[in-house]
């Protein structure tokens, strides 16, 4: 189940910041690679939302420091 | 991966992309999302993407951010053939962007700038803070803000020839006087209303201005829905992740029209379609027609039809049927709204339906990819998507309910201005198909030309003629011979150039006014005159009108003093029929660039008649 999250998570990820899915893991952040700038930010957040019908709060998006802190705030 | 995405993938591969595009379109209707939306760029962006693909740059003033909403767009647009090239102004920085003549967005050239700001960024008092403020404080700042708003579009109209897409205001989702301000003539609610008149009232006075009913988008979309409060607040933007497609899809409707790509016609099947049963099985008094459920969801469905043939687009019937008993609803049933009359062509009888409406298309003398296919059945639509991958087939729910709201859904079917011409599309077949029958019993050519008794007007372009002659540009593709599209902005531009001349034509016959159907640009190049632009509704295709309009302009080329006049013929797909125009008025080829001819004609030498069976208005010989 949680590795199935993951890999949504990253699918959503690499596919905002226009990247292989390969180069996407738990460990990719904000920075790290540098598309992932603060309007990227933005857009994961919209991309996540229609993914998983959620609407994430302004503390959970300052919680999403990493694609692993994604999984959590979305666990 | 979805099937629509493999079956995508397939036609990719196989070098196919009129039926990948079909795929992509349907993968992309069923849910329009991010994610479906980097899927259609993916697929139709990449490597693979045609270079010769016109593209259309588009300048976004606005003061929010917007950009979330561009690859919805983006994708959305492609799936019409219509390549965006969007850019963002700076944040909220619409004002000074229009007013510095040296800013990003006049040096970005666009043919196409939009305008999205919100009533807070205009009149923050209006939206959320009116009780820190006079009541007439308030209205003194939207009467202020709807006059810089206008100054503002004027200066941008006036340096710009783009077409102008301006988002009206919204309401709040409270008012700050709760139900007393509804009581209010002058209250919160009336003022936004009468700064969004203002600005219809100013679009409706301009060239090329239009506006985007972004309050009516969050209204269907549901005010408490539509807004995520804590996004405007931490990322300021305004919108939920579930109205982006909303507003992207609104913006589309309003682009489409304006820079002219729409679908002209709409087929439409019969039998649990237009109404509910079979006539055939269930009989004239069985089916499923009226004002009461379940014809009502029919009823709904013909009048949503209507509409659309009021507002310029032709209906044509494709169903497998006798053709009499059909026809017999359509004269006879109380409860129908349609009749024969409303329906431009149609094909009863039980050919294949991609069959029918190949016929269609021929006989109305329209493309395949001005279709839209309306029909209840899953294998004809299958059948249609199959065979016809240029023809757009309506994926209709299955609740024949929803059938008129997703017909009225369709971007494609949008119009920003309906000519008289439009209004009276119906009319005008009807009369084309006395002419055809007429035709066929004239004994030669010239008799036939004479018994039309055709009148031809050709006239400068005027500020009533402009939409209709921007329109033509647009939408003629077969007797064009450059095939330039000019919106209205960019035909006001042409037409106050000194050395441009603008003409428009338009005929009438005993059959009735088949309007304005004809347009000729020429341009002063001493000492010739070259034609930009010489183009024929297929209406009149085969009536020599063309040459009534090169014997027009060849005498206005020689009363300027010009030796001789000349044209390129740009080949595409579709103008064959103007292929052999030049040559057989006896203009000579003299040059040639990338498949284009450039054909030249001695004015001295040649005289190109106006044909005699032509009468002209007056207006035509004084020139």
């Amino acid at each position: 189940m949680s590795e199935d999250l993951l890999q949504r998570v990253c699918r959503v990820v690499a596919e905002t910041l226009n990247l292989p899915p390969a180069q996407v893991n738990g460990q990719t952040s904000p920075g790290n690679p540098e598309q992932w700038d603060s309007f990227a930010q933005l857009s994961i957040v919209l991309g996540l939302e229609q993914e998983f019908g959620v609407s994430l709060s302004p503390e959970q998006v300052e919680a999403m420091t990493s694609v692993d802190a994604i999984v959590r705030e979305l666990s | 991966m979805s099937a629509h995405l493999e079956s995508a993938d397939r036609h990719l591969a196989a070098g196919d992309r009129l039926r990948a595009t079909a795929a992509l379109r349907d993968h992309f209707t069923a849910d329009p999302s991010l994610a479906a939306a980097r899927g259609v760029l993916a697929r139709l962006d990449g490597p693979s993407a045609p270079p010769d693909r016109a593209k259309t740059r588009v300048w976004v003033l606005r003061s929010y951010t917007i950009e979330p909403i561009f690859p919805l767009l983006r994708a959305a647009a492609l799936l019409e053939s219509l390549d965006l090239q969007l850019r963002a102004g700076d944040f909220n920085a619409y004002a000074q962007e229009i007013l510095d003549p040296q800013s990003a967005l006049y040096s970005f050239d666009p043919q196409l700038v939009m305008l999205a700001a919100q009533t807070r960024d205009i009149v923050p008092e209006l939206y959320e803070y009116g009780a820190l403020a006079e009541p007439t404080t308030v209205a003194e700042r939207a009467a202020s803000a709807l006059a810089g708003l206008t100054e503002l579009l004027t200066t941008l109209r006036s340096r710009t020839a783009a077409s102008i897409i301006v988002f009206d205001f919204s309401q709040p989702v409270q008012l700050a006087d709760g139900v007393l301000d509804e009581q209010a003539p002058d209250g919160q609610r009336a003022l936004i209303e009468s700064l969004n008149h203002g600005l219809r009232a100013f679009a409706a006075a301009s060239v090329g201005v239009f506006v985007l009913g972004f309050d009516n988008v969050v209204a269907r979309v549901g005010r408490e829905r539509f807004f995520d409060e804590r996004k405007w607040l931490t990322s300021r933007m305004p919108f939920a992740a579930s109205s982006l497609w909303p507003v992207a899809q609104e913006c589309l409707r309003v682009i489409l029209p304006v820079t002219g790509r729409t679908r002209k016609a709409v087929v439409v099947d019969l039998d649990n379609t237009l109404w509910g049963g079979v006539i055939g099985e269930d009989g004239i008094e069985g089916i499923k027609i009226g004002l009461e459920y379940p014809g009502a969801a029919f009823l709904a469905l013909q009048r949503a039809l209507l509409d659309l043939h009021r507002r310029g687009l032709i209906l044509a019937i494709a169903s497998k049927n006798d053709e009499r008993d059909a026809l017999d609803v359509l004269d006879r049933h109380p409860g129908n709204l349609l009749r024969r009359e409303h329906f431009a062509a149609h094909q009863i009888g039980w050919n294949p339906k991609p069959e029918s409406l190949r016929r269609i298309a021929a006989e109305l003398n329209i493309g395949l990819d001005s279709l839209v296919f309306v029909d209840d059945n899953p294998a004809e639509r299958e059948a249609v998507r199959r065979e016809l991958p240029e023809v757009l087939v309506v994926e209709l729910p299955q609740d024949p309910m929803q059938y008129a709201a997703s017909l009225r859904a369709l971007p494609c079917l949008e119009r920003v201005r309906v000519s008289s011409e439009d209004r009276d599309r119906g009319r005008q077949y009807a009369e084309q198909r006395s002419r055809a029958a007429h035709k066929t019993s004239a004994a030669t050519l010239e008799d036939y030309y004479r018994s039309l008794e055709m009148f031809v007007e050709i006239a400068p372009l005027a500020d009533a003629t402009r939409a209709r002659v921007s329109q033509l540009t647009q939408k003629t593709n077969q007797f064009n011979l450059t095939t330039r599209r000019y919106d209205e902005s960019a035909l006001a531009a042409l037409a106050a150039e000194h050395t441009t001349r603008v003409y428009s034509c338009s005929v009438r016959d005993r059959f009735g006014d088949n309007g304005l159907v004809g347009v000729v640009i020429v341009r002063d190049q001493a000492p010739a005159f070259e034609i930009d632009t010489l183009l024929l509704s297929c209406r009149v295709i085969g009536r020599t009108i063309e040459t009534a309009m090169l014997s027009y302009v060849a005498t206005q080329a020689r009363r300027a003093g010009a030796r001789s006049l000349r044209g390129w013929f740009v080949p595409t797909a579709k103008n064959e029929p103007a292929a052999d125009f030049y040559p057989r008025h006896g203009f000579e080829p003299i040059e040639t660039r990338d498949g284009a001819t450039l054909w030249q004609c001695d004015l001295l030498r040649s005289q190109i008649e106006w044909p005699d069976w032509l009468a002209r208005a007056s207006e035509c010989e004084a020139a």
